[in-house]
């Protein structure tokens, strides 16, 4: 390839990386769009590890007593979740699973029939099975941190996230009652002081 | 025993081309001695054609068409069958590096002239499989039967009502039905996986055919064809095999590898590949907050914003595409290469680039006014790019293109 050659071919590249910045340029009148978590705002961070089993283990059990009697995990099989997260499954069935007619190669289909459920909550409460595909695991973990206290709620809660969702909160006894407050944030004076209230 | 076999393939080659044939499209072939990467980019489409092709059928396997079954099937595929992940994440990645690598492939065309004269039916076949494409890829994208693969399917299929007099009629005779169900997905699945790739199969073939009649171009826009050796060889060419060969295997490789990291590491491509609201089975009853078509369609689809009136947006979206197909005779340069065209067919292209990149970006975002400004701007660049071109590549002033490559 001659000298001549590769010149070009770098000026096309240099072309490109100039459309692009451009093309960037442009785009960056994008507006904002306001947080992803509604009334909550930006979604708080949920930080894991795939390799912290404990930690994996620990959240199937808090799942399999908070939120199983309500929500299937229909698309998932009871052997799996125990290989998956390395429990020996004599362990697994003798403490997670509470339906003694379940065998390992079930699907995880609830233990809630649906129309019950619906005119208990008015809804009935969803598959989760890809509920973090669907809304991110950052969204989830913000939407169980954001209940507060709401005597107008049916449950006696509302959520920040979730705006008058039809789920009580769960983990309540985990979290104790959250109350929704006002914060002080200082107003500033025009000479760059603090405004006295 | 060697000639036992020279034997057989005599008796073969005397009733078939074999021979004839391996040596004229393939180990003899004549392509030009210098091109850089964009030239790349079929050899990249028909590798991903044959991904696409293999892991679809692999998919059928498992994939149940059926209202009720089709979204729980493609979880089956993704938990229980072994490796199904694997084969799924490949068709889905496939779909969107298909459409980028034939977006780059499109791109060099308008870069170095690829459709000038004797290239017209190359280019046009090259349009014909790209629109086929665009169907094939709609149609799939309905098969896993979620909320976006529903109400995509919504608006596309509604896109027919907007047509006079016939419309309602062709929307519910496309359909199969009043509202989209399992006898729409059905039939989409049978024309997603037996009538387009025939048609796709057979485009490409013409492609491939047309072009290997007319010779590859290259960026000088030299005609290789005017010096030959005693042979009648272009003696700016090199036989296809090794030199074409080896050396698309060494693109190949780092195509496979941006293709092997985005499948095991970000099949979603962060909502553009896979659409987060695809992860909740179809209801018709609840409308997602946002619907935006997967990247690929986006520039059409804010085409498609730009206009307020359903009919004109459907005409804007498919004129945009069917004005590709004239581009041979839109483009009046006496010379085919950027490199030795005037100074408004690179800032027309540049803006065309550009443009397109835009409409891209405000497809899949939400609609505000200063948004929907830009869509209709960017629209009439695109427009302009390709209704001005018999002029200003006309009147430019072009450089003198060399003999030899």
């Amino acid at each position: 390839m001659s000298v001549k050659n590769n010149f070009k071919i770098g000026l096309s590249i240099r072309n490109l990386i100039i459309f692009a910045t451009l093309f960037l340029c442009i785009n960056n009148i994008s507006a904002a769009e306001g947080g992803s978590c509604k009334d909550y705002g930006e979604c708080d961070e949920f930080k894991y590890s795939l390799n912290d089993m404990a930690s994996l283990q620990r959240g199937a059990s808090t799942f399999l007593n908070y939120c199983y009697g309500c929500h299937s995990l229909q698309y998932s099989r009871w052997g799996r979740v125990a290989t998956d997260l390395q429990i020996p499954e004599e362990l697994f069935f003798e403490n997670l699973v509470f339906d003694k007619s379940i065998k390992p190669g079930d699907l995880m289909t609830g233990s809630m029939s649906k129309e019950k459920s619906a005119q208990w909550f008015g809804v009935a409460p969803p598959d989760l099975t890809l509920v973090s595909r669907v809304r991110g695991d950052d969204w989830i973990y913000s939407y169980l941190r954001a209940y507060y206290e709401d005597s107008s709620k049916q449950y006696g809660v509302n959520n920040l996230v979730y705006p008058g969702t039809a789920m009580p909160n769960v983990l309540l006894a985990l979290q104790g009652n959250q109350k929704l407050v006002c914060k002080d944030i200082p107003i500033i004076a025009n000479n760059g002081g603090e405004k006295k209230r | 025993m060697s000639e036992m076999v020279g034997k057989l393939f005599g008796w073969v080659n005397r009733r078939l081309p074999i021979a004839n044939t391996f040596e004229r499209h393939l180990s003899k072939h004549p392509v030009p001695s210098k091109v850089n990467f964009w030239y790349l980019f079929g050899a990249l489409a028909s590798v991903v054609l044959i991904i696409q092709i293999v892991s679809g059928i692999w998919l059928i396997m498992p994939y149940s068409n059926t209202e009720e079954e089709a979204f729980s099937s493609i979880e089956y595929i993704m938990r229980d069958v072994d490796y199904g992940w694997v084969i799924r994440y490949m068709h889905t990645t496939g779909a969107s590096m298909f459409f980028a690598v034939v977006y780059l492939h499109m791109f060099r065309g308008l870069l170095y002239g690829s459709y000038q004269k004797p290239k017209e039916l190359v280019w046009i076949f090259g349009c014909a499989i790209y629109l086929a494409m665009m169907a094939e890829g709609f149609l799939g994208y309905v098969l896993p039967y979620g909320q976006m693969s529903y109400w995509g399917a919504q608006v596309i299929i509604s896109l027919f009502g907007a047509i006079p007099y016939i419309g309602e009629s062709l929307e519910l005779w496309v359909r199969g039905d009043y509202y989209i169900s399992g006898i729409t997905v059905s039939r989409f699945f049978a024309l997603h996986v037996v009538a387009l790739p025939l048609v796709l199969i057979a485009l490409v073939f013409l492609h491939l055919v047309a072009l290997h009649e007319v010779g590859a171009g290259n960026p000088e826009g030299v005609d290789i064809e005017e010096y030959l050796d005693d042979d009648g060889v272009p003696l700016d060419s090199v036989p296809f095999f090794p030199y074409k060969v080896l050396n698309a295997l060494v693109g190949i490789g780092v195509f496979m590898t941006v293709f092997a990291i985005i499948m095991f590491f970000f099949p979603e491509g962060g909502g553009y590949f896979i659409e987060m609201a695809n992860f909740e089975e179809a209801n018709p009853l609840v409308t997602p907050e946002h619907i935006a078509p997967v990247w690929y369609y986006s520039p059409y689809y804010a085409m498609l914003r730009a206009v307020p009136d359903k009919l004109g947006g459907l005409i804007v979206m498919g004129s945009a595409v069917a004005i590709l197909f004239v581009v041979p005779w839109l483009d009046r340069s006496k010379v085919a290469s950027i490199r030795y065209k005037g100074i408004y067919s690179k800032v027309a292209l540049a803006f065309f680039g550009i443009s397109f990149l835009t409409l891209g970006y405000l497809g899949t975002v939400g609609v505000t006014e200063v948004r929907k400004t830009m869509s209709v701007i960017c629209t009439a660049i695109y427009f302009a790019f390709f209704l001005l071109m018999p002029f200003y590549t006309k009147y430019e002033k072009t450089k003198e293109v060399p003999k030899r490559l």
